[in-house]
C-alpha cells in the first residue's frame, strides 16, 4: 500500500534475493535439524494426547451415549478442531486461487494442519451415537433415514480424505527431495510418498493444473460439512433456534480461526524453525490485513442474527438472546467478542501495527483463544438439552438450562485432543521441508528488482 | 389511568355486519364501491372475517370482527420512519394522519391486516357530506389509517369528567362497533377497573377456558381478547373421533 | 497468454476521447430508443402522482410490490462499482483499469434509480422528500430511527456520496486531459472540473492516496447498504422475510447480480466504441472467474435461506414455501432462478474458451439479471401474499401496467444516463490505462518471456 509516496523505507524482504540452492539448502538444514529437535514437543503433545484419550475413555464413554452433556468438552474439541486446523488449508487454496505473489512460503504453513484432520473424524464417530436419529425431531436431514449417522460420517470422510489429498499433493515435489536428499530414517517413508515423482515437464504441467483444483475440491467439501456441522451439533440441538445465518458464521468464523491459526504457525516458523529468510514482513502484513477483515465479518455476521432477534421480539427469540448471549453464557460471549472483535479490530486497524511481525501474530493468538471460547460457549449451550426437549418437533426453548461449567475432566479431553493435533503436525513435520522449495523456487523466477528513477521497484511475473 | 381494551364473544357474534356500518359511520371511512371491493383494497377498520367449515350439507359459517389489536409492543409503530404512528399513555395505538407519508411498512408489519392504506382520494356525494362525524378528521389519499377504539369518544368523556371535576365512571364511554352490535358480543372498556364489564367477562371466561388472543404467540400483547365459541356438536364430534 | 499491443500514449488519449467527439450511429439508436421509453416511465411516474397509487396492482395485504422489488434490484447492481473499483484497487488487481469507472458510473445512476423508487411508493412522496431527512422540519418531530426506513436513505445517500466523490477524484485527470484537447464552451466546462490539475509529482501523489483511502473508507458502506436494505424485510415478523440470513445473502446476491451487470456494460462498451483494445478478452476472463466464486457463494446462500425457511416445520413459512416452489408462477420462478441464476451460467463460466468469447459473456450475464430480478419478487411477494394464518385476507397481486412501465422505464433511465455520460466524458479512465502500460513489463525467465506487473512495495 503507498501511503508515503516514494520514501517507503521497508527493506526488500531477502527471499526474493536468494539463490535456488540457497532455498534448497534451507529446506536440507530442516530436515536435518527437526527430527532431534522436535522430538521433546512432539512427546510432550503425544503424551497429552493419551492423556486426553484416557479421559475420555474414562468420562464420557464410560457414561455411555445417553447423557449428551457428559460429551460436552469432545464435541467442543471436535468443532474447535475443525474451525481451526481443518480450515487452514482453505487459506491456503484461497491464497492460490488469488495468485498472490507472497503466498508461496505461507502455503505449507496452513496446508500442513491437514494431517490432524483424523483426530477430529475419529471424534465426530464417537460422538455420532449421543445424536438421537431424525425422524422425531427438527433437523437439517428432515428426517431422512439413517441420519445424521451415515451422512455425516460420509461427509466427514469425504472431507478427511480430501484434505489429505490435498496436503500430499502439494507436498510431492518437496517429498521427491527429502528422498533424494533427506536423512536416511526419512528417505523410507518420503519415497513411498513420493511416488515416482522426477520432476518432468510433463509431472509439472499436471501438478500445477491439479494442485489448485485440489484445493477447491477441498473448499468445496469444507462449506458443505460446516454447515450441517452447525445444524447438527447447535442449530438443531437448541429447541427454537431458527436461525439460516449461523451456518455462515459458524464458517466464515472458521475461516477467521484458520487464517489466525496459519499466522501463529508462522511466527513459530520464522521465530524456532529458521524461517526468517522467508516468512518476513510482507507475509505478515497480507494476512494481518486478511485477519482484520475477517474480524469484521465475524461482528458482521453476528450481528445479523442479533438484530433480527431483537428487533423482533417475540418471546422465542428473546429466549435465545437470554440463552446463548445475554444470561446463561454472558460471560464467554462478552470473552469471545472481545477476543474475536474488539481487541483484532482495535489493534489491527493501525497500519503500523499490522506491517509488523508481533502484531498480527498476537492478534491471531488472541483470536484463536476467543474462537475456542466460542466454541466451548454453543457446545455448552447445545449439549445441555436433553433428548426430551427435542423429540416431538420440539420449536420453543421451554427451560433453559443452567451454564456448563468444565470439570477437570473436560479440560483434560481438550489439551488432549488439541496436543493430539499438534503432535501430528509435528510428525508430519519431519517429512515436509520448510520452506516449502518447489513453490519459493517457482517463485524466485517470477520476480525480479528493477530501478525506477530513485525507487526500486519489484516486478511480478503473470503466468497464464 | 385507563388500559382500554375490548372483549369479542365469539359465541354471541351473528355475523351481521352492524359493527362495521356503525364503524364505518362514525370514523368517516371511505365509501368502498364495488370496484373497490374487487381491487381488494376496501377499508373497514373493523372488519368481519368469514371462514367456511365442512362441506355441504354440514357446511357452518365462522366469523370474527376483526378490529385493531391495540398491541401494547405494536410491531407496526417502530417502522414507521416519520413517527407517524405511536402508542398513547391509555394503551390506544395512534396514527397521526398529518404525519403519515405512505409508506405502509406499518401495514407490512402489522400481521393482523388491520392496517388500511387510501389508495384513492376519498370522495363523498354531497348528499353524504352531512353525515360526516365532525369529531374525526377526513383523510386524504396516501395516508394510513385504522381502529383506534372511537378515541375521539373517549377523549370528549375524559374532557367531561374534566369538566365536571371527577373521574370516568365505569363504563362510561364505549366504541360504535361495541354500541351497535346488537347481540352484545363486542364489550369495550377499562382492562385495569375491576368492575367493568370487560374485566368481569374476562375473569368469568378465564375459569371456562374459552380466552385466546389472535397469533398471541409473537408476543406483542394485544389487548382485543377473544372468547371462544361454544360449539356442542364440535365438542361431541371431537368426543367421539 | 495475454494480449499485450502495446499502444503510445497519444493513441490512448485519442482512442478513448473519441466518444466526447464523435456518435456513432448505434449510440443515436440508443438514445433514441431508451429516449422513448424514459418518456413513458416519466409519463406512468406522474399519472401515479396524479392519481394516487391507485393506479397500481397494490392492494391489502400487498402493500408492497414490484416498485420494492426494482427498489432491491438496483441497489443490488450499484454494488459492482465498489467490487470492481474499490476492492479490485486495493488488492491491485490489474484487469480493473478499463473497467472501473463504467462500474463506479453504473453504481451511480443505478443508486439514483433506486433511491428514486421509495420515494414515488409512497403515499405523499412530496411530503416523503423531507421528512425523512434528519432535520426537525416540522415541530420538533425527527425521523424515528428505529425505523429501518430511516437507515435507508442514510446508508444510501452515504454510499452515493462516497461514490460520486470517488468517481470524481479519479476523473480528475482526464479532465484535465479533456481541457487541453478542447475549445470553447466544452474547455470553459472541463477547466472548472479539473479544479486545475497540472499533473505534477504531488497531484499525483495525492491521487493515489486517494484512491486507496477512498477505496477503504467506502468498503464498510458497501457491505452496510444491502444488508440495510435486507433489514427492510428481515426485522419486520412476516414469515419467510424474518431470516437471519437475509443481510449476508443479499450482499452477495448484489454482488453476483452487479459484477454480471458490469459485464454487460463492458461487452457494450467494447461493441459500441470499438474498444477492442481497451476492453480485452483477459479482462472477461478474470472477471468470469470472480464470478464463478461470487455465483457459488450467492447459491450457498439461497440453499441456506430455502432449508432453514423449511427447517422449523412451522405452518406459516412452510405454507409460504409450498406456494413458492409448487405453485404457479412462483415453481417457475423458482427453476429460473437457479437455472438462469447458476446453473446456466456458472458452468459455462468454468471454461476459459467460453469465459473468452464476448457473446457468450454477455447473454450469461443478462441470464444472471434476469434470474436475479426474478429472485427479488420470488423473495419478496410470497410472505405478503399469504401472510399468517388469516386466509380470509390471502390475496394474488397482479402489476399494473403503471407499475410494469416503471420497472422498465428504470432500466432505460439508467442506459440513458450511462449514454449522456459517455458523451461528456471518457467512460474508460485514460490515466489508468496509461498507468497500465507502464505497469505491464516483461520477464524474462530462462527462455521464456513472461508478461510482469510492477509492484510498489
Amino acid at each position: 500500500m503507498a501511503t508515503h509516496g516514494h520514501a517507503h523505507g521497508h527493506e526488500l524482504q531477502r527471499t526474493w534475493e536468494l539463490a535456488p540452492a540457497d532455498v534448497l539448502g534451507s529446506a536440507l538444514r530442516w530436515m536435518r535439524s527437526t527430527a532431534a529437535a522436535l522430538r521433546r514437543p512432539l512427546v510432550i503433545a503425544a503424551i497429552l494426547f493419551v492423556i486426553g484419550i484416557v479421559a475420555i475413555v474414562a468420562f464420557p464413554l464410560r457414561q455411555g451415549f445417553a447423557n449428551r452433556q457428559a460429551w460436552t468438552y469432545v464435541a467442543a474439541a471436535f468443532l474447535y478442531l475443525m474451525s481451526t486446523a481443518a480450515a487452514a488449508p482453505a487459506l491456503s487454496t484461497a491464497l492460490r486461487v488469488a495468485r498472490s505473489h507472497w503466498r508461496r512460503p505461507v502455503n505449507r504453513a496452513s496446508e500442513i494442519w491437514a494431517v490432524t484432520l483424523v483426530i477430529p473424524f475419529l471424534l465426530y464417530l464417537l460422538l455420532l451415537p449421543t445424536f438421537p436419529g431424525t425422524e422425531d425431531r427438527l433437523s437439517v436431514w428432515f428426517g431422512w433415514p439413517l441420519s445424521p449417522w451415515l451422512w455425516g460420517a460420509i461427509l466427514l470422510l469425504t472431507l478427511t480424505g480430501a484434505g489429505y489429498l490435498f496436503a500430499w499433493f502439494s507436498s510431492l515435489p518437496d517429498l521427491a527431495i527429502v528422498r533424494d536428499h533427506g536423512e536416511p530414517a526419512q528417505r523410507g517413508f518420503a519415497a513411498w510418498l513420493s511416488r515416482g515423482w522426477v520432476g518432468s515437464h510433463r509431472q509439472w504441467r499436471i501438478y500445477e493444473k491439479v494442485v489448485n483444483n485440489i484445493g477447491v475440491l477441498y473448499v468445496l467439501i469444507y462449506v458443505p460439512v460446516m454447515t450441517v456441522l452447525a445444524s447438527d451439533f447447535i442449530i438443531a440441538l437448541i429447541p427454537g433456534y431458527f436461525t439460516a445465518v449461523f451456518p455462515a458464521y459458524f464458517t466464515i468464523t472458521s475461516f477467521q480461526a484458520g487464517i489466525a491459526l496459519t499466522i501463529v504457525t508462522m511466527a513459530v516458523l520464522r521465530r524456532w524453525g529458521g524461517q526468517a529468510d522467508y516468512l518476513g514482513r510482507e507475509q505478515f502484513w497480507a494476512l494481518g490485513k486478511m485477519l482484520l477483515a475477517f474480524s469484521l465479518l465475524w461482528f458482521y455476521f453476528w450481528w445479523s442474527e442479533f438484530i433480527i432477534f431483537w428487533y423482533g421480539r417475540t418471546p422465542r427469540e428473546i429466549d435465545i438472546l437470554r440463552f446463548l448471549m445475554f444470561e446463561t453464557y454472558l460471560w464467554p460471549f462478552v470473552l469471545s467478542f472481545a477476543m474475536n472483535f474488539a481487541l483484532p479490530l482495535l489493534i489491527l486497524m493501525w497500519n503500523p501495527i499490522r506491517r509488523s511481525i508481533a502484531g498480527p501474530t498476537v492478534v491471531a493468538a488472541i483470536v484463536l483463544i476467543g474462537n475456542l471460547i466460542d466454541r466451548i460457549r454453543l457446545t455448552s449451550a447445545a449439549f445441555s438439552q436433553p433428548d426430551s426437549a427435542l423429540l416431538g418437533h420440539a420449536h420453543e426453548l421451554h427451560e433453559v438450562p443452567a451454564a456448563y461449567i468444565p470439570g477437570i475432566s473436560d479440560i483434560l479431553i481438550l489439551i488432549g485432543m488439541l496436543a493430539g493435533a499438534l503432535a501430528l503436525v509435528l510428525w508430519a513435520a519431519r517429512y515436509l521441508p520448510f520452506p516449502s522449495v518447489a513453490e519459493v523456487v517457482g517463485g524466485l523466477w517470477l520476480r525480479a528488482h528493477q530501478p525506477f528513477k530513485h525507487a526500486r521497484l519489484i516486478v511480478i511475473g503473470k503466468t497464464e | 389511568m385507563p388500559r382500554w381494551g375490548m372483549v369479542i364473544d365469539l359465541d354471541r357474534c351473528i355475523g351481521c355486519g352492524a359493527c362495521v356500518v356503525a364503524c364505518q359511520a362514525e370514523n368517516n371511512v371511505p365509501i368502498n364501491t364495488e370496484d373497490v371491493y374487487h381491487q381488494r383494497r376496501a377499508i373497514a377498520w373493523i372488519r368481519l372475517e368469514r371462514y367456511w367449515e365442512g362441506e355441504y350439507p354440514n357446511i357452518k359459517a365462522r366469523y370474527i370482527p376483526v378490529p385493531c389489536m391495540q398491541c401494547t409492543n405494536a410491531p407496526c409503530e417502530p417502522v414507521c420512519p416519520v413517527y407517524a404512528t405511536y402508542h398513547t399513555n391509555e394503551g390506544i395505538n395512534m396514527q397521526v394522519y398529518n404525519r403519515c407519508i405512505g409508506t405502509r411498512y406499518c401495514a407490512v408489519n402489522c400481521h393482523w391486516h388491520v392496517r388500511f392504506f387510501n389508495f384513492w382520494e376519498p370522495k363523498w356525494p354531497d348528499s353524504l357530506k352531512n353525515q360526516l362525524n365532525p369529531d374525526v378528521t377526513v383523510r386524504s389519499r396516501g395516508v394510513m389509517e385504522k381502529c383506534n377504539f372511537c378515541v375521539h369518544r373517549l377523549v370528549k368523556a375524559e374532557q367531561k369528567a374534566k369538566t365536571e371535576k371527577r373521574s370516568l365512571r365505569t363504563d362510561e364511554v364505549t366504541t360504535a362497533c361495541a354500541q351497535a352490535c346488537p347481540t352484545s358480543a363486542i364489550v369495550f372498556g377499562d382492562l385495569d377497573d375491576p368492575n367493568s364489564a370487560v374485566s368481569k367477562l374476562l375473569a368469568q371466561a378465564e375459569q371456562e377456558g374459552r380466552v385466546y388472543r389472535l397469533l398471541e404467540d409473537l408476543g406483542t400483547d394485544p389487548k382485543v381478547y377473544y372468547l371462544k365459541k361454544i360449539d356442542l356438536e364440535a365438542a361431541e364430534h371431537a368426543a367421539t373421533h | 497468454m495475454q494480449e499485450r499491443h502495446r499502444l503510445g500514449e497519444e493513441e490512448i488519449t485519442r482512442e478513448l476521447l473519441r466518444p466526447l467527439v464523435t456518435t456513432p450511429a448505434m449510440m443515436w439508436v440508443g438514445f433514441i430508443g431508451l429516449g422513448a421509453v424514459l418518456a413513458i416511465f416519466v409519463f406512468a411516474v406522474s399519472w401515479m402522482f396524479y392519481w394516487g397509487l391507485g393506479v397500481t396492482g397494490l392492494q391489502r395485504p400487498n402493500m408492497w410490490g414490484f416498485m420494492i422489488v426494482n427498489f432491491v434490484f438496483w441497489i443490488g447492481i450499484s454494488h459492482a462499482g465498489v467490487m470492481i473499483s474499490a476492492i479490485l484497487r486495493l488488492t491491485q488487481a490489474e484487469w480493473r483499469r478499463p473497467v472501473t469507472r463504467a462500474a463506479e458510473v453504473m453504481t451511480i445512476f443505478s443508486l439514483m434509480t433506486a433511491m428514486l423508487h421509495p420515494v414515488i411508493h409512497t403515499g405523499r412522496p412530496w411530503r416523503t422528500l423531507y421528512w425523512v431527512f434528519p432535520y426537525d422540519f416540522w415541530r420538533n418531530l425527527w425521523p424515528d430511527v428505529r425505523g429501518p426506513l430511516v437507515w435507508d436513505p442514510s446508508a444510501i445517500l452515504t454510499y452515493l456520496t462516497g461514490s460520486t466523490l470517488f468517481l470524481y477524484t479519479t476523473m480528475i485527470p482526464d479532465m484535465a486531459l479533456a481541457r487541453d484537447r478542447t475549445t470553447g464552451w466544452r474547455r470553459v466546462f472541463y477547466t472548472i472540473l479539473a479544479l486545475g490539475w497540472r499533473g505534477n509529482e504531488r497531484q499525483w501523489k495525492m491521487q493515489t492516496i486517494a484512491g486507496f483511502l477512498l477505496s477503504g473508507l467506502i468498503l464498510p458502506v458497501f457491505v452496510s447498504v444491502h444488508s440495510i436494505v435486507s433489514w427492510d424485510f428481515a426485522v419486520s415478523l412476516v414469515p419467510t422475510w424474518h431470516a437471519t440470513v437475509f443481510a449476508p445473502y443479499f450482499v452477495i446476491g448484489a454482488i453476483h447480480s452487479g459484477v454480471s451487470a458490469v459485464v454487460t456494460l463492458m461487452a457494450l462498451m467494447r461493441w459500441l466504441f470499438r474498444f477492442e483494445n481497451y476492453i480485452r478478452l483477459e479482462h472477461f476472463d478474470a472477471i468470469g472467474r470472480l464470478l464463478i466464486a461470487v455465483g457459488t457463494g450467492w447459491l450457498w446462500f439461497f440453499l441456506l435461506d430455502i432449508f432453514f425457511a423449511i427447517y422449523p416445520q412451522e405452518a406459516r413459512e412452510l405454507e409460504i414455501m409450498q406456494f413458492r416452489l409448487f405453485e404457479w408462477p412462483f415453481n417457475v420462478l423458482t427453476a429460473l432462478i437457479f437455472i438462469f441464476g447458476y446453473f446456466i451460467p456458472v458452468p459455462i463460466w468454468v471454461f476459459q474458451r467460453f469465459r473468452r468469447n464476448v457473446k457468450i459473456m454477455f447473454w450469461t450475464s443478462i441470464l444472471v439479471n434476469v434470474g436475479m430480478w426474478a429472485e427479488r419478487y420470488w423473495l419478496i411477494k410470497p410472505g405478503l401474499m399469504r401472510k399468517y394464518e388469516f386466509t380470509f385476507d390471502w390475496n394474488w397481486y397482479r402489476p399494473s401496467i403503471v407499475e410494469i412501465s416503471i420497472v422498465l422505464g428504470s432500466f432505460a433511465l439508467v442506459g440513458f444516463l450511462l449514454l449522456v455520460f459517455s458523451k461528456i466524458f471518457p467512460p474508460i479512465s485514460v490515466w489508468e490505462e496509461k498507468e497500465g502500460q507502464h505497469f505491464a513489463q516483461q520477464l524474462r525467465v530462462g527462455k521464456r518471456v513472461v508478461n510482469a506487473i510492477v509492484r510498489e512495495f
